[in-house]
């Protein structure tokens, strides 16, 4: 029923919002997190709930009346058609620049852990190819794939989390005192500009059903996405401690080397670079789609498929384009990166929500 | 540098000749468009690889140190 409307259900997209954050998350998080709060930064991924529960109840508020309507379509309507399609075009440019620089990081994982002589192109032209075809299939084909892929993930994810566990100390966790406090409200910039992606899920909300269990779903997945996430703390900074973690370019990577089964078996790292491999084809599929939806918003087009070519090349051209190295990728995604991220996904739809409601429309 | 203006090329036809026979004259000019100013930016990027990056760009103008 749900696919003969070519819809796909709030559950299933929020299921591919959580693969989508899982790549970002997992790079910036740990070396944030050490940086900035020392040991105790495992408890820090609490102080992004609430701005979190702010988001979830925006949406729920915005969609209340609109419960057929894409973000893009609001947008035009609330703030008029040349304010809108100036926010639209603002958003495409950023999701085309996302997709670019999610490529990259994709590219850069390989390039400094176990391929370091390839070239990038490889990489680049590889994902670019899978991303095309599944884009192309279709919303529901797209997030039938992810939600399958998705409880993989899970499963190996808490597997590697049970694995490490004897490799965390204590004395790199605790302890945790009120001192903490104020530097953990630091973090919030790095988390919650990763989270806000949440929002981002309505820009194809004409292709969302049950949009009334926003908030229901959205309490669910702030759950689910703080536990993983202060696991992944637990067994980054856990196992090497803050000072290395704040050091090393893949903590993530490097944590799971240390895990030895019955001191036989090792090298199982290979296993979580699949795993990363899939979630960043997630997060790459979403912003193509997202682009190309936001498109048919802007210029009020009938069909999109094929603006999923010029995307991708674009793409491909920006990945090189953006940086000519590790640390300025860094420090575009700590100094640009996160604060655009919130203005886009959260700001925005709160000043759609203030301004919808004095206007009366939302 | 070829190899992309061939691959854009391709898609581009391809692509244009099935909006074309689907009657989607809008959408044609509108792909077009797009194509040729990816096809432009390809160029901008490929005639000197060694340029000052987007990022590097972006810093300098906000006034970050390294």
């Amino acid at each position: 029923m749900l696919e003969s409307r070519n819809k796909i259900s709030t559950r299933q997209a929020v299921i591919l919002f959580i693969a989508a954050q899982a790549s970002p998350v997992i790079r910036i998080m740990p070396r944030h997190a050490s940086e900035i709060v020392g040991r105790a930064g495992w408890v820090a991924p609490l102080f992004s709930v609430l701005p979190f529960i702010c988001l979830v109840y925006v949406m729920q508020l915005i969609f209340k009346k609109h419960i057929n309507s894409g973000l893009g379509e609001l947008y035009i309507k609330v703030f008029g058609k040349f304010i809108g399609r100036a926010v639209l075009a603002f958003c495409s440019i950023w999701f085309m620049i996302l997709m670019g620089l999610y490529l990259r990081y994709f590219a850069e994982r390989f390039l400094s852990s176990i391929l370091p002589n390839t070239t990038p192109t490889f990489f680049y032209i590889t994902m670019l190819i899978a991303v095309y075809y599944a884009v192309r299939g279709g919303i529901v084909n797209f997030a039938r794939t992810v939600e399958f892929l998705y409880y993989l993930f899970v499963i190996v994810f808490i597997s590697l989390f049970l694995f490490n566990l004897p490799n965390v100390q204590e004395i790199n966790l605790l302890p945790v005192t009120r001192y903490d406090i104020i530097p953990m409200t630091k973090t919030i910039k790095s988390l919650f500009g990763v989270w806000c992606y949440f929002s981002l899920l309505f820009f194809f909300g004409d292709r969302l059903n049950d949009k009334e269990h926003i908030s229901r779903i959205g309490l669910q997945t702030i759950l689910f996405i703080t536990i993983t996430c202060i696991m992944l703390l637990i067994q980054t900074i856990g196992v090497y401690g803050h000072t290395v973690i704040a050091r090393i370019p893949l903590p993530y990577f490097e944590s799971i080397k240390s895990i030895s089964l019955l001191e036989t078996i090792d090298r199982i790292e290979s296993l979580a670079l699949a795993l990363w491999v899939f979630i960043d084809f997630t997060v790459i599929s979403l912003f193509l789609y997202l682009t190309v939806s936001v498109i048919k918003n802007l210029f009020s087009l009938s069909e999109v498929k094929y603006f999923i070519s010029p995307v991708v090349l674009f793409a491909y051209i920006f990945a090189f384009y953006l940086g000519n190295n590790r640390l300025e990728l860094e420090q575009f995604t700590d100094h640009i990166g996160l604060q655009v991220n919130i203005i886009v996904c959260f700001v925005m739809p709160v000043i759609l929500l203030a301004v919808g409601k004095i206007r009366k429309i939302i | 540098m070829v190899y992309f203006i061939i691959v854009l090329a391709g898609l581009g036809i391809y692509d244009i000749l099935q909006m074309k026979a689907k009657k989607q004259k809008k959408e044609a000019v509108i792909y077009a468009i797009f194509m040729v100013l990816v096809g432009l930016f390809g160029i901008f990027y490929f005639t000197d690889p060694e340029r000052t990056s987007f990022s590097k760009l972006l810093i300098t103008l906000i006034g970050i140190k390294e």
